[in-house]
């Protein structure tokens, strides 16, 4: 397979940055993703407020696994498995099981949760083509960055043309084999 | 004949521990598993039950426990050789299966690694070869025994009466002395008074439907009283158309008896003198003396007049004879004489103890004794001060103590040799009624010990084992074929046709001087017996030290009792220690107040302040001995100051005023009000599936209950229960799993409840539910049942229990020391699990599989549970509830039959029956 | 140099400098001792068992349960700030939110301590986990303990992932600003690769939301398991269906007091008044005031109940409380918790720090004082009068006490060396918006 190429652009601000994306997008270039230290404007909007989707359904799952097997759990160990005279109570005293069954439901949608987020997430990656560029290290810290298709063609010539279009601080080239 | 290899010095394993309860435990203990193994006695001794084939099953040997000389019939169950627990023999007159507290803790006794192991000589170890031989060459060297004294407690024991003949033969000079600190003149010289002869009172309470007690402590103190205990319960209950037993108790200070008094008058040892005059003046119609009482004198006289020949007029030993002489006019005048009242000859000696002591005193000080062997007791710390016996024994040129312990009087002679446990000889008594028992050792002598008879057997040339000595006395007696007659003897427990005749003597007319007013501003002081270690005797036993005294629920240590308002009076409260100047001697004393007592009265327990009873009974308590005097040897007068220190108590209940919220049932007979059963409860769950052969229960007695621990200390017997000291008491770590409540009901009478609590084994048990583990659930019988190895220890059933009666082990409170009379049957728990009564589980099962075998359910009576089988007045009902006719169904059907905290929901499977109060209505306030 | 560059330094300083100032050093001088006292502790108690502690027969509960009721309580509040403030889009919260999540973390372990502690034998206290064993034994599911073993382990885990989730993006930070290859390495991992995509900020914030609309129902339901501890028995003063919403309550009361007291100290000890603005305090101590009356009304009716049932056992316990022997801690609580918390109703001492800061410690002492009294006035009264009882601690029962406190400050510390005190991208964010 051949390595695919794109070209990184570092921006001193989120203002900055988002008004290059629209110039570049005009321009005809592929925006692949952006870099920042702080969510985008908007990302806590109700409208994207649960997006990607499969993080809630995996906590739903999580959950209902959670309860209902724990639920299960109680009942046969305390009416089929293990049933034992506990203080004249009936043995299927279902009230009883419900709340250790009501926490393990809330643990296990916090699981299903986080283990989306991490597939969502695309982590944990600890090596990355991108940081391989030496001023990426500031994207937690006060740099934002565009990463755009290179395509195909003279590549010094279109870096050039892309810091013209963006005023850019800095364009990389990084090879990322994903 | 040294079965044993002898033991290490007190051990040093034992005194690295690090808390006071395992120190004490270890130092009690320590040195029982250091025997390698215990040996069945040499000589065939014969178990009461037949079946002695089977290495593990209990083997039950039926002999006699001693009490101030009155046997007590008891049988001992061994297992694995191991004499572990004492049951009450049903066949013997003083028990019919009820035992006393002390029989209980016998087991403790016998196996206490305190008890003396080796002879001593001037406290060096020497042995029995060396002392015989000083002792025969110290006798031949008297002419035929002058100078030769013997002092011995009083015995009823026909063996050693026999060879007191054969030394008198050999040695007529010899002179015998005896003395205990429990003496009981004043019955013989209120029987001389009235019948010209010493005699010993003996009562019939199955017949008695009216009892007035002088200050007497008729069910628990007296020769016999475990009999008298049983029978008086029984008349109490109302049976068809017989009225129960009223009981009028006038006493300086409360006894178990008092606690099933219908009616209480608490006076000073003169009041009740002038009282006793006076009830006699009002069955002989004239009125002459006048007493504030006088109400109290005439309605009971008429009572006793209604009763005549039904009654029983009762005094205590500690009273002067003059009173004693009074009840038995009364008795004569309502003619109860040869009814519930009669007489025989004593079986002892100890007639006029406290004379004879004082002759041997006087002897001492005339330097007429050259020798003087001390059979057992502990002169030096019992006798009355005034005679000073420590200085006086020191002046004997020879003197030899045989005694269980190295103790005061050891100390002061020049020899010491160890006593015999009397589970490890053979011997003989005779009981309150004269019927002899043969004892037989349960166990070979687990150290060097030897008992008195054998002793006496070597003075007088002929020696012998103790077997062939009781033998020998009863060779003639005993209906022919010896040999079956003696194994009969051994079976039983009891030697037939031996009850001393009654003899009926008639009453000389006495004229009774009335008592000197006392001194106002001066305190009375009453000398009693420890109610757990009597007169010190059982100092070291830490089950009887641990076992807390009725109405204070005090333990290891005695206290200066006083009555509410008196201490109130004197700015005294609680653990104040207090002065007590008795003409001039002074002790220091810690206070405790108890209601019921007589208005400035003093209680002063004896048996504490032991300097030399090991670690268990030294240096606890005060010694109450040094004020009392052989002149005022019961009572005397002390003036009684604050000194403003105080001193904790180890008490086991904070506080027993009850107002409302007691929760004891007292009915009024004849019914006042017609309370019936609880109301039926309505219930969330459905009711326990009782389709099982068994559904155990438990019904308490509240009408025959005396508060006497017996229940409680059989409980630790058997259950293994470790005690945990002083200490860990006041930290309220008590570990008896048979608890004994006390109740006070302020009234003019101040009526005193007593509450035996075990484990309710509630149908709903609040317990059960709140345990995260399921260590405690319930099994099909309808048990409460405790996985000791479940258990994680989270306390919550206990926090959950409305009864208290959950035991947690903060603590490891047992150690290995208590493994040689451990109940095999019963786990030994270990830190950081609950525990608590288990209605004797182990029990259960033993007679489960018994009658499994022989292809049969169990019937009412198969099980008794340790506190049922002890208890002299038959108060617990045990058994079966599915068996409609067992005794405990009964029980439970009776209107009388209540829960407690019934409103709890809880619906226990113990239940009480309500307490009745035969009322006197002209007494009633 | 922009703002956004201070915070990031600032935080990232605070995280990463080699030297305490002396109050640093103070504090862990302090807390190592404490910490001494703990290890001391519970070693005796694992040789000798729970007799070392003053309890006994009837009050079997101690410290050891008072402890840990107060510790859980103080998890409950960082955990609900931090959640219900996200829902609520209150950006100030990103002040406060990290070191309370941080104390939620550290004092549910903390108080995680001492329910196994407390047992006869510690060492089986995973016997109330269900697991296949050979004994072929389950747990007792009708037992509130049981319930709150579940509580317990679901929070902690659940508040660690809250924790960790909200820090992801800052170890980022502390990462990219790390200098020493150690450090790198340590924050590299924990920041798992973390690269600040669009994609990754819209998982992080959905997440986010989620497990604070997760937590938040479960700090009700934890803390409700923790009352249920007591109200599931019968013992008169703790069965009572109030149970639940007032031990709820409480934690929060103390929780808050407790992140008042520690915002106070962090912003005094790293100069973060303009990160801690007075405001923030001044919204802090108005929801202590806030919950102060919830509490308060708790108090009354856990008066008015037993009267209003007519519950003989249930009336005479409460009266025990008002005079009995320990109604001296009956009086304090309430004027820890309810007297003085009345001076935040001026808003001058809402704004004043020393005020502020003494409050809160009265609160957080006086909530450990009502776990006290909850505990050991219902215990030490029996239904049966000969039953009554006393409790008082012993040495070691303080000893475990304050060790409890070192080992919390000990953890806090090092949190504060290590790890981002503050949200930083969220105070970015909140800097873009206000500035």
């Amino acid at each position: 397979m051949t390595a695919r190429r794109h070209l990184l652009l570092e921006f001193s601000s989120a203002r900055a940055m988002t008004r290059a994306e629209s110039n570049v997008r005009d321009d005809g270039w592929t925006v692949r993703e952006w870099f920042g230290p702080t969510p985008r404007d908007g990302d806590d909007d109700i409208a994207t407020a649960l997006y990607p989707r499969s993080i809630p359904i995996a906590a739903l799952f999580g959950g209902l696994l959670g309860g209902l097997g724990c639920f299960g759990l109680e009942y046969y160990a305390a009416v089929f498995d293990y049933a034992v005279d506990v203080g004249g109570r009936p043995m299927d005293s279902a009230i009883a099981f419900v709340p250790a069954a009501l926490e393990t439901t809330l643990l296990g949608a916090a699981l299903g949760a986080v283990v989306a987020f991490l597939f969502a997430a695309r982590l944990p990656r600890f090596h990355h083509p991108l940081f391989d560029v030496a001023a990426f290290n500031r994207v937690s810290d006060n740099r934002y960055f565009l990463s755009i298709d290179a395509g195909q063609g003279d590549r010094a010539k279109r870096a050039r043309e892309l810091v013209a279009l963006t005023a850019a601080i800095a364009v990389y080239e990084v090879h990322d084999d994903a | 004949m040294s079965p044993l290899k002898p033991s290490p010095p007190l051990d040093s394993s034992a005194l690295e521990a690090r808390r006071d309860f395992l120190k004490l435990f270890a130092l009690s203990l320590g040195a029982g598993n250091l025997f390698g193994c215990v040996r069945a006695p040499d000589d065939p001794i014969v178990p009461s039950v037949a079946d002695d084939t089977i290495e593990d099953l209990p083997t039950l040997y039926a002999t006699a426990l001693t009490r101030n000389g009155y046997a007590n019939g008891v049988l001992v169950k061994t297992r694995y050789g191991h004499s572990v627990k004492v049951e009450g023999n049903p066949q013997h007159p003083a028990s019919l299966g009820g035992t006393d507290v002390f029989a209980q803790a016998a087991i403790f006794g016998l196996w206490d690694a305190q008890r003396s192991k080796t002879v001593r000589r001037r406290g060096k170890p020497s042995n029995w070869m060396e002392f015989f031989d000083d002792l025969h060459a110290r006798l031949r060297a008297s002419r035929n025994g002058a100078g030769v004294r013997f002092l011995s407690e009083p015995s009823t024991s026909p063996t050693l009466q026999r060879l007191r003949r054969e030394v008198a033969k050999k040695f007529p000079a010899a002179e015998w002395h005896t003395y205990s600190s429990l003496v009981r003149d004043n019955v013989y010289k209120g029987t001389q008074l009235a019948f010209g002869k010493p005699l010993e009172p003996r009562y019939d309470f199955s017949r008695a439907s009216l009892v007035v007690a002088l200050d007497a402590d008729f069910l628990t103190a007296l020769p016999g009283s475990v009999r008298y205990a049983r029978d008086f319960a029984a008349r109490r209950e109302p049976a068809g158309s017989n009225t129960p037993t009223r009981l009028y108790s006038i006493e300086c200070a409360p006894s178990p008896t008092s606690i099933l008094a219908d009616h209480r008058l608490a006076l000073r040892p003169h009041e009740l003198q002038a009282f006793a005059n006076a009830l006699l003046a009002e069955l002989d119609g004239h009125t002459t003396i006048d007493t504030p009482y006088q109400r109290w004198a005439r309605a009971i006289a008429r009572d006793l007049q209604a009763h005549r020949g039904a009654g029983i007029a009762i005094c205590g030993d500690h009273q002067p004879p003059a009173i004693h002489y009074v009840t038995h006019a009364i008795n004569a005048r309502l003619g109860n004489l040869g009814a519930a009242v009669s007489f025989a000859e004593p079986t002892h000696d100890g007639i006029d103890q406290l004379g004879s002591l004082r002759d041997l005193c006087n002897a001492i000080r005339g330097d007429f004794v050259e020798s003087l062997i001390v059979l057992g007791g502990n002169p030096v710390y019992t006798a009355p001060a005034d005679l000073d016996f420590a200085a006086l024994l020191d002046r004997v040129p020879w003197s030899a103590h045989l005694a269980e312990y190295d103790d005061e009087t050891s100390l002061h002679c020049g020899w010491h040799a160890p006593l015999a446990h009397e589970l490890e000889t053979w011997g003989d008594a005779r009981a309150f009624d004269g019927t002899a028992t043969i004892m037989q050792p349960t166990i070979a002598p687990l150290h060097d010990g030897r008992s008195i008879i054998e002793l006496l057997a070597e003075i007088s040339e002929l020696p012998r084992g103790g077997h062939d000595l009781v033998q020998d006395t009863w060779r003639e007696t005993m209906a022919a074929p010896f040999e079956t007659s003696w194994h009969h003897a051994l079976r039983d427990g009891i030697i037939s046709e031996t009850v001393s005749s009654v003899v009926s003597p008639a009453l000389i007319a006495q004229n009774i001087e009335m008592p000197s007013a006392s001194d106002e501003d001066k305190l009375d002081i009453l000398f009693r017996p420890d109610a757990s270690i009597s007169d010190g005797a059982h100092a070291s036993n830490a089950w009887l030290q641990e076992l807390p005294k009725p109405f204070t629920l005090l333990t290891w240590s005695n206290a200066a009792m006083l009555s509410p308002a008196t201490a109130k009076r004197l700015g005294i409260v609680d653990e104040d220690i207090v002065q007590i100047d008795v003409a001039g001697t002074r002790i220091d004393a810690p206070a405790i107040t108890q209601s019921g007592l007589a208005e400035n009265c003093v209680v002063l327990p004896l048996g504490y302040g032991r300097t030399r009873a090991g670690d268990v009974g030294s240096g606890r308590g005060f010694n109450a001995g040094v004020l009392r005097t052989s002149d005022e040897f019961w009572n005397s007068r002390a003036s009684i100051r604050k000194t403003g220190k105080v001193r904790p108590l180890a008490r086991t209940q904070r506080h027993s005023m009850a107002g409302s919220d007691a929760p004891i049932r007292v009915d009024d007979f004849p019914r006042s009000d017609a309370t019936s059963n609880e109301p039926a409860r309505a219930n969330l769950f459905a009711p326990r599936d009782r389709s099982g052969d068994y559904a155990w229960g438990m019904a308490i007695n509240l009408n025959a209950c005396m508060g006497c621990n017996v229940c409680t200390i059989a409980c630790q017997s058997e259950n293994n229960i470790p005690t945990v000291g002083a200490d860990q008491i006041r930290r309220g770590r008590a570990m008896h799993w048979m608890r004994v409540d006390h109740y006070v009901e302020e009234s003019a009478q101040a009526r005193l409840h007593s509450q035996p609590v075990p484990c309710m084994h509630c149908e709903q048990a609040p317990c059960e539910v709140v345990c995260p583990v399921g260590a405690t659930v319930h099994d099909s019988q309808g048990l409460n049942v405790q996985v000791y190895n479940r258990c994680i220890g989270t306390r919550f059933c206990a926090n959950n229990c409305p009864y208290k009666v959950r035991r947690f082990n903060f603590l490891q409170f047992t150690n290995e020391s208590t493994r040689d009379f451990a109940n095999p049957d019963v786990t030994i728990r270990n830190r950081g699990v609950m525990e608590k009564c288990t209605y004797c589980v182990q029990r259960i099962e033993t007679a489960r599989i018994e009658t499994d075998k022989q292809g049969r359910t169990l019937r009412d009576g198969d099980v008794l549970t340790a506190c049922q089988a002890a208890c002299p007045t038959s108060a617990i009902a045990f058994g079966n509830l599915n068996d409609p006719d067992s005794a405990v169904s009964k029980a439970k059907r009776d209107p009388r039959n209540y829960a407690l905290l019934a409103e709890l929901n809880t619906n226990p499977r113990t239940t009480y029956l309500a307490k009745l109060r035969i009322v006197n209505r002209e007494l009633d306030e | 140099m922009s703002a956004e560059n201070a915070i990031a330094s600032r935080v990232a300083t605070i995280a990463q400098t080699t030297r305490w100032r002396r109050p640093g050093r103070m504090a862990t001088m302090i807390a190592a001792v404490l910490v001494a006292f703990f290890v001391i502790a519970v070693t005796k108690l694992l040789i000798e068992g729970p007799g070392i502690w003053g309890i006994d027969r009837p009050v079997e509960w101690g410290f050891a349960i008072a402890n840990y009721v107060w510790w859980i309580g103080m998890g409950m509040a960082g955990t609900f700030i931090s959640a219900a403030l996200l829902l609520l889009r209150q950006e100030w919260r990103a002040s406060i939110n990290r070191f309370a999540e941080a104390m939620t973390v550290f004092a549910v372990s903390v108080s995680g301590f001492f329910p196994i502690l407390h047992l006869g034998r510690p060492w089986f206290f995973y016997w109330v986990a269900p697991y296949p064993n050979k004994m072929a034994l389950w747990p007792q599911w009708r037992s509130a303990l049981t319930w709150d073993f579940f509580a317990i382990s679901a929070y902690l885990i659940v508040s660690i992932l809250y924790w960790y989730l909200g820090m992801l993006p800052d170890l980022a930070t502390l990462r990219d600003a790390a200098r020493t290859r150690r450090s790198q390495i340590f924050y590299g991992l924990l920041a798992l690769g973390w690269r600040g995509a669009h994609s990754q900020w819209q998982a992080h914030t959905t997440t986010a939301r989620l497990l604070a609309g997760i937590a938040v129902p479960l700090v009700f339901s934890v803390h409700t398991m923790v009352a249920l501890d007591f109200s599931q028995g019968i013992v008169a003063g703790w069965h009572s269906s109030l149970f639940g919403p007032f031990f709820v309550g409480g934690a929060l009361f103390s929780g808050f007091a407790m992140t008042l007291v520690l915002a106070i100290v962090l912003r005094r000890a790293f100069e973060l008044e303009r990160l801690i603005t007075d405001g923030d305090l001044d919204r802090l101590a108005k929801l202590l005031l806030a919950v102060c009356l919830f509490v308060t009304y708790c108090y009354a009716v856990d008066v008015f109940m037993p009267f209003y049932g007519g519950d003989r056992h249930e009336i005479d316990t409460t009266l025990a409380r008002f005079a009995g022997p320990y109604a001296w801690i009956y009086w304090l609580t309430l004027i820890c918790n309810v007297a003085i918390p009345q001076l935040l109703w001026s808003p001058r001492i809402r704004r004043n720090r020393i005020a502020l800061f003494f409050i809160g410690l009265g609160v957080v002492i006086g909530m450990w004082l009502e776990r006290f009294m909850l505990i050991v006035t219902s215990l030490y009264r029996s239904y049966l009068p000969a039953a009554e009882g006393r409790y008082w601690p012993t040495l070691w029962d303080w000893l475990l006490l304050l060790g409890s406190v070192g080992v919390f400050v000990a953890i806090f510390l090092l949190f504060v060396r290590l790890l981002p005190v503050l949200s930083v991208f969220e105070l970015r964010k909140r800097q873009e918006h206000g500035a």
